[in-house]
């Protein structure tokens, strides 16, 4: 394993301020929002069907291939880690 | 010690209302008595340990904003300044922007939110059209950081870093708060465990992650790249009974961070290669002083995948998770585990009855240390009970420990 320190890279924040909290009751108030229909959900549901959009950059080396590859030649693959079943308490 | 399953409740449709959803992104945390559970659609609380749960409906608790209550949720209990915090993601406008809402009780005021909302152009005004998505949260001694993606419409635009007082959500101030942006990397995750350093994680590529750390008593944040072992991303598949590819939707973003004990780690889903049959989960363990890369203690299996891993430290700073294991001969389950010397000790807290027909399953679990008992972690897991539908959704809560 390398053992040597890590170059370091800095960045400044910025600073903004978001006031006071709005305080919200308990009780629905009159500019309280209204829930979707049992249908509209079941669209939303389906909607989440299929591959999730690229959140980031593309990363170099993310092909099925080209890492297979390497990982045959450099992996010492651990023992495997099957879950067991227990039984909880309650 | 052997790893027991202290609370393994699954949350019926009193609880949830139905408002369940196969792309479920529950979390939960504990303090003492008080319980509190989110998710697609749902948000519950119970205020006897588990024994009863009263659903909240993320929809309507608070007043209408941008285009509504969206989805994605995270809840935590902050010990320190006895605090509840509900994070809740909310639809785009016509416009194309949206908020989020933080949302913060007092533990003695369990239930009584206070909240403050955010937008994309409150940091940029050129942001007006862009939209939050994908949060996550976590803490440090004086802190609360709080992670997002930003999209135009569907294409990615850069991940964003808040950084919030811990004691002005408490007081319920004027909040003043620290943001950072970046266009270089997705899906910052937040590590569990932090104390006066708030690290995150990152891929650069499919062999390096970019540690990032922010100090409580910085304006600046730095970071370092650490090289691990390359692995496989791509179309992710782990096809169960009757063929279903429960993971058409995964990816390899980091799920599960946590720093203890002078290590950081990171966890994500990487795709099937050469030494793996099915996908599995990386784990990478990293020296907190100089940033070297300690191990990679894998977890996976040449039986079914393994997906979506969650982490955090306990008290004494074992370090717990919670995953998705399914494909082969089983419908998606849920699992807990803990770390040890040598490997992992896991165990399934409940297997599906039925595959997503879908094929939709996700995105994120949560697994947090529990307060008051410290030494235990809690969980937020899913599976289908009986059918296929969303409403066969069937959350969890779980508490254990080693």
């Amino acid at each position: 394993m390398a053992t040597k320190p890590k170059k370091t890279t800095t960045a400044r924040t910025g600073a903004k301020s978001a006031g006071k909290p709005v305080t919200s009751g308990k009780a629905r108030g009159e500019t309280a929002a209204g829930a979707p229909s049992p249908e509209d959900l079941d669209i939303r549901d389906r909607l989440k069907s299929g591959p999730r959009r690229p959140a980031g950059p593309p990363l170099v080396g993310d092909t099925f291939e080209r890492a297979a590859i390497k990982a045959i030649r450099d992996e010492v693959v651990p023992k495997v880690t099957d879950p067991k079943n227990r039984k909880s308490r309650k | 010690m052997a790893l027991t399953l202290v609370q393994n409740l699954g949350l019926d449709d009193t609880a949830t209302s139905q408002l369940t959803a196969t792309v479920c992104e529950p979390t939960a945390a504990a303090n003492d008595q008080q319980l509190f559970m989110t998710g697609n659609w749902f948000a519950s609380s119970s205020v006897n340990g588990g024994a009863n749960w009263t659903f909240v409906n993320p929809f309507t608790r608070f007043p209408a904003s941008a285009g509504g209550f969206c989805c994605d949720q995270i809840v935590l209990y902050n010990a320190a300044h006895h605090i509840w915090i509900w994070l809740l993601q909310y639809v785009s406008t016509a416009n194309g922007d949206n908020i989020f809402r933080l949302a913060v009780c007092r533990d003695t005021q369990f239930g009584s939110w206070y909240y403050w909302d955010f937008a994309p152009k409150n940091l940029n005004a050129a942001w007006n059209k862009q939209m939050f998505d994908y949060p996550h949260m976590a803490f440090t001694d004086a802190n609360l950081f709080v992670t997002f993606n930003m999209f135009l419409g569907n294409p990615w635009q850069r991940a964003v870093v808040f950084r919030f007082p811990l004691a002005t959500l408490a007081s319920g101030a004027s909040l003043g708060y620290r943001w950072w942006a970046t266009t270089n990397n997705g899906s910052i995750r937040l590590c569990r465990g932090a104390g006066a350093t708030m690290y995150m994680g990152s891929h650069n590529s499919a062999s390096q992650i970019r540690v990032l750390q922010w100090p409580d008593n910085s304006t600046n944040l730095s970071w370092s790249d650490v090289n691990v072992r390359p692995w496989s991303g791509g179309a992710y598949s782990a096809p169960g009974p009757g063929g279903v590819n429960w993971l058409a939707r995964l990816d390899s973003r980091i799920t599960g961070a946590w720093v203890s004990g002078g290590t950081i780690g990171f966890m994500w889903s990487a795709n099937r290669d050469s030494s793996h049959p099915l996908p599995y989960i990386r784990v990478a363990r990293i020296k907190e002083t100089n940033k070297t890369l300690i191990d990679e203690p894998d977890i996976w299996s040449q039986l079914s995948a393994w997906a979506y891993p969650a982490a955090a430290p306990n008290s004494q700073g074992q370090v717990g998770i919670s995953a998705f294991y399914g494909g082969g001969t089983r419908h998606p389950g849920h699992v807990v585990g803990v770390k040890t010397a040598t490997s992992w000790d896991t165990v399934l807290t409940k297997t599906s009855t039925h595959g997503p027909p879908d094929q939709s399953w996700g995105d994120y679990l949560s697994c947090v240390a529990h307060h008051s008992t410290a030494a235990h972690w809690v969980a937020s897991g899913y599976t289908l009970q009986g059918g296929s539908a969303r409403k066969n959704i069937e959350p969890r809560y779980v508490r254990f420990r080693s």
